[in-house]
């Protein structure tokens, strides 16, 4: 368990950060704000004038691809699965050319010459179709907004946790929770996350609309700088207190999946206060060590030891017996010197008495990789539910096919690479998104499985390893204060993303349906206001929908994402680059790409019975639509006419048969 | 506005951008074969069972040929719904049948081909960390940041940008 003074100091650092963060932010729409006043309206305000320079441009493209599952979700997944996340992520080496250089160019070109602002525009300009213009923008809206979705909570979620240990915002909870208590539907969401939704919502809704597209990218290249520094510092941290990074490897080795399952546990006379243990709390089994391990319990819930009474229980008890306290049990070997005096340091600290322990009933081993050294730095990386392990070979081979492909047709990314000024920004962008991605996306790994070392027993709650170890490593090394650069660094990835999706989706709105299809005739005026009233409502109605959010919205985050580029990469890379293209081939293939999603997704749920995808022939659904999506486009072109001479000349020059 | 002098040649950035688009698929390739060759034999502590349900691949390839005979007769009969409607049908039949295979090869294993590819059960360390990130993950990322750096410098061609058209907003 945490120290509580380090946790309160680490708290409080993040609550002044988050005050100067906020504060700077504001500014920075400011500022953006008043330059619109000196340009076109509708490209200032949605494409920051298309004069996006080096910084501005590789910054924004950086933060907007690392959004909050870089800075929560990812170190999760690292704590919990090892080694295997770097060929998880293997496909991210060449991201920086691929899932930039394949389209960059081509797609700034023809997006100026056909003077479009969002991607469905621009495909309805170059094929010459209302039409794909509206189905572009239908399949955009669907699949961002579940996106957007997510990271309104991730962003609430990240600001709950990392101002857990303040005071004041307790207090604040409290008062929410009084006054939205009485309202149905509200009512039924905590205090503390309603909280958090709602200052992380309006900050955001307000600067984006506010600045537009230039605040966002602004503020983009803060947000890039934070989390730059925020993983540098972790790293040196990080190797100076392992004291060499093959002492962590060697220990990680060792280690074995914890069991789970449940225990009785009591102290040795009934207590006359109530003794509360935190969801944390270490038990030692000194009964159980041999002479290769020593044996620890951690519990994963809540427990009280009532007065008058000897035995621990569960304070909300969901399960038959509320004395069957939920624990994980870890066997650590004697030659784990640093794990051990981890696990040593914070029973020390912990202020409960000995407490001994009785196993209620049979402990559960992981699916894959139970009682197996090497398992954490090794393929296929352990998994409790899944017997194939975290990474079986050909999802593998999907992640590495997805990771640069996927990020290539992302709407997202596109509307920065249509923002940029020249081919030399361009150029000299993909070489500094190289170097941040190396510099974040392997140090990431490093710090993360030596934190299985350094903090073992998060498993209890694995998306919190962040957070703590900014606060155990800032704290252990003297500087408590540095913790608040440290945890804002998630928030500034969720708030960068939120910001640009938030804008693709109102720019879509604003540019694709009511100018075409409302208001042809808007003056600039109009267009203004229809513009900030937009980004407003799309907001709003976000935060609403994730009031109380449902279960399932990390798959949702993957559905959407994978929808996305089912949906238009292949559309838009044969827009740019194949004269033949139809439009009716487009419209094929940007429904059978998102269809092919759904109808998996669907089967998944049918045959798992929960949300997710169903992996056909052991591939990701995001393969199988890319291939259905390219094969719609081949077979609808060779049966449709051929595209008009004059669009063909007009977008690939004469030379083009 | 750009002079006219200075104006990009449409088909000639065309073909620059295209021939760099060969280039990135290249070097994907190149990066995936280095990769996930390396992994595959290296950094797996299992082995590797390799099971191919060849039903549900030939159920797969005869939807492919369903899909364009069905496709060629909606063309003709109903050329809207056929672009729109009636493609996500197929695609969602195609996705059904492979899928149905798929299930039954699970439970009978004569209906799929099996291959074992075996297990390195090797710890090696290589600067602290587990041989096959080095090998497999470092040195890659290594040689594609070298020739990012190159290509971006030398490789790359700079070409003169579009003039922006008049905005459609009425002022």
């Amino acid at each position: 368990m945490p120290n509580p003074l380090l946790a309160a100091s680490a708290g409080n650092a993040a609550l002044v950060s988050f005050t100067i963060y906020i504060a700077i932010v504001f500014v920075l729409a400011w500022l953006a704000s008043r330059k619109q006043e000196s340009g076109s309206f509708m490209n200032e305000y949605f494409l920051g004038s298309r004069n996006l320079g080096l910084w501005a441009f590789a910054f924004t493209y950086a933060a907007t691809s690392a959004s909050g599952g870089s800075f929560m979700g990812f170190p999760s997944l690292i704590y919990t699965h090892g080694w295997v996340l770097a060929l998880w992520i293997g496909g991210y080496i060449v991201v920086p050319l691929v899932a930039i250089g394949l389209i960059a160019k081509r797609l700034n070109q023809v997006a100026r010459k056909s003077g479009s602002i969002t991607v469905p525009e621009l495909m309805r300009k170059r094929l010459g179709s209302q039409t794909v213009g509206n189905v572009g923008t239908i399949l955009l809206v669907f699949f961002q907004f579940f996106f957007l979705l997510a990271q309104f909570k991730a962003g609430a979620m990240i600001m709950t946790t990392l101002l857990d240990d303040v005071e004041v915002f307790h207090t604040a909870a409290q008062a929410m929770d009084r006054w939205t208590d009485p309202i149905p539907w509200v009512g039924a969401a905590e205090g503390s996350y309603l909280l958090c939704l709602l200052v992380f919502s309006l900050s955001v809704i307000a600067y984006t609309a506010w600045g537009g597209f230039r605040a966002v990218v602004w503020t983009d290249v803060m947000q890039g700088v934070i989390m730059g520094l925020g993983v540098m510092i972790l790293l040196a941290l990080v190797l100076v207190q392992l004291g060499g990074l093959g002492n962590a490897t060697r220990e990680l080795a060792r280690q074995t999946p914890p069991l789970k399952g449940t225990a009785i546990l009591s102290i040795d006379s009934a207590t006359t206060n109530p003794i509360t243990l935190k969801k944390g709390t270490w038990i030692e089994q000194s009964n159980e060590h041999n002479a290769t391990h020593k044996f620890y319990l951690r519990t994963s819930q809540d427990a009280q030891i009532p007065t008058g009474k000897n035995t621990a229980q569960q304070n909300q008890s969901e399960n038959e017996n509320p004395l069957h306290i939920p624990v994980i049990q870890i066997h650590t070997p004697l030659e784990n010197r640093i794990e051990l005096s981890s696990i040593e340091r914070e029973l020390n600290q912990q202020s409960v008495p000995a407490m001994q322990a009785q196993p209620a009933g049979d402990f559960q081993a992981y699916a894959h990789g139970a009682g197996q050294s090497g398992a954490y730095i090794n393929a296929p990386g352990p998994h409790a539910s899944k017997a194939s392990g975290f990474l079986p070979l050909l999802l593998a081979v999907c992640f590495f096919t997805f990771w640069p492909f996927a990020g290539s047709g992302q709407p997202s990314y596109m509307a920065r690479q249509m923002a940029f000024r020249d081919t030399a920004t361009l150029r000299h962008s993909i070489i500094f998104v190289m170097v941040y991605f190396s510099l974040i996306y392997f140090p990431l790994i490093i710090i993360f499985t030596s934190g299985r070392v350094l903090l073992p027993g998060w498993e209890i709650a694995s998306d919190r390893i962040m957070p703590e170890m900014a606060a155990h490593l800032t704290s252990t090394a003297g500087v408590p204060w540095l913790a608040g650069l440290l945890v804002a660094a998630p928030f500034a990835a969720v708030m960068s993303s939120v910001d640009s999706f938030l804008l693709l989706v109102s720019s879509s709105v604003v540019r694709d349906v009511y100018q075409q299809n409302i208001n042809p005739g808007a003056d600039e005026r109009t267009m203004k206001k229809v513009s900030y009233g937009t980004t407003i409502v799309v907001g709003a109605l976000a935060m609403l929908a994730m009031v109380n959010p449902p279960e399932f919205l990390q798959d949702l985050i993957v559905f959407a994402s994978a929808g996305l580029g089912a949906s238009f990469l292949m559309p838009v890379i044969l827009t740019l680059y194949w004269p033949r293209l139809t439009a009716r081939a487009c419209i094929a293939g940007m429904i059978s790409g998102g269809a092919t999603i759904g109808v998996l997704y669907l089967i998944g749920y049918i045959v798992n019975g929960k949300f997710g995808e169903y992996l056909l022939l052991g591939l990701h659904p995001f393969l199988w639509s890319v291939a259905i999506s390219t094969t719609a486009i081949l077979v609808a072109a060779k049966l449709t006419s051929p595209p008009k001479p004059e669009i063909v000349e007009n977008y690939f020059g004469k030379q083009v048969p | 506005m750009t002079s006219p002098a200075n104006r990009p040649d449409t088909g000639k950035s065309f073909r620059q951008s295209l021939r760099e688009l060969r280039v990135m698929i290249i070097v994907w390739a190149c990066a995936f074969v280095w990769v996930i060759g390396y992994c595959t034999f290296n950094a797996y502590q299992t082995d590797i069972h390799i099971q191919v349900p060849w039903c549900a691949i030939l159920a797969i390839g005869a939807h492919a040929w369903w899909f364009i005979k069905v496709y060629r007769k909606l063309h003709r009969d109903l050329p809207w719904a056929s672009s729109v409607g009636l493609l996500l049908l197929i695609a969602a039949n195609g996705a059904l049948a492979g899928a149905a295979c798929d299930q039954a090869a699970r439970h009978l294993p004569a209906l799929t081909f099996h291959f074992i590819i075996s297990a390195n059960k090797d710890l090696r360390l290589t600067l602290g960390l587990p041989s096959w990130t080095v090998y497999g993950w470092l040195l890659p990322l290594f040689a594609a940041n070298v020739y990012t750096l190159w290509f971006c410098l030398k490789g790359m061609k700079d070409e003169p940008m579009e003039a922006m058209p008049k905005d459609e907003t009425h002022a």
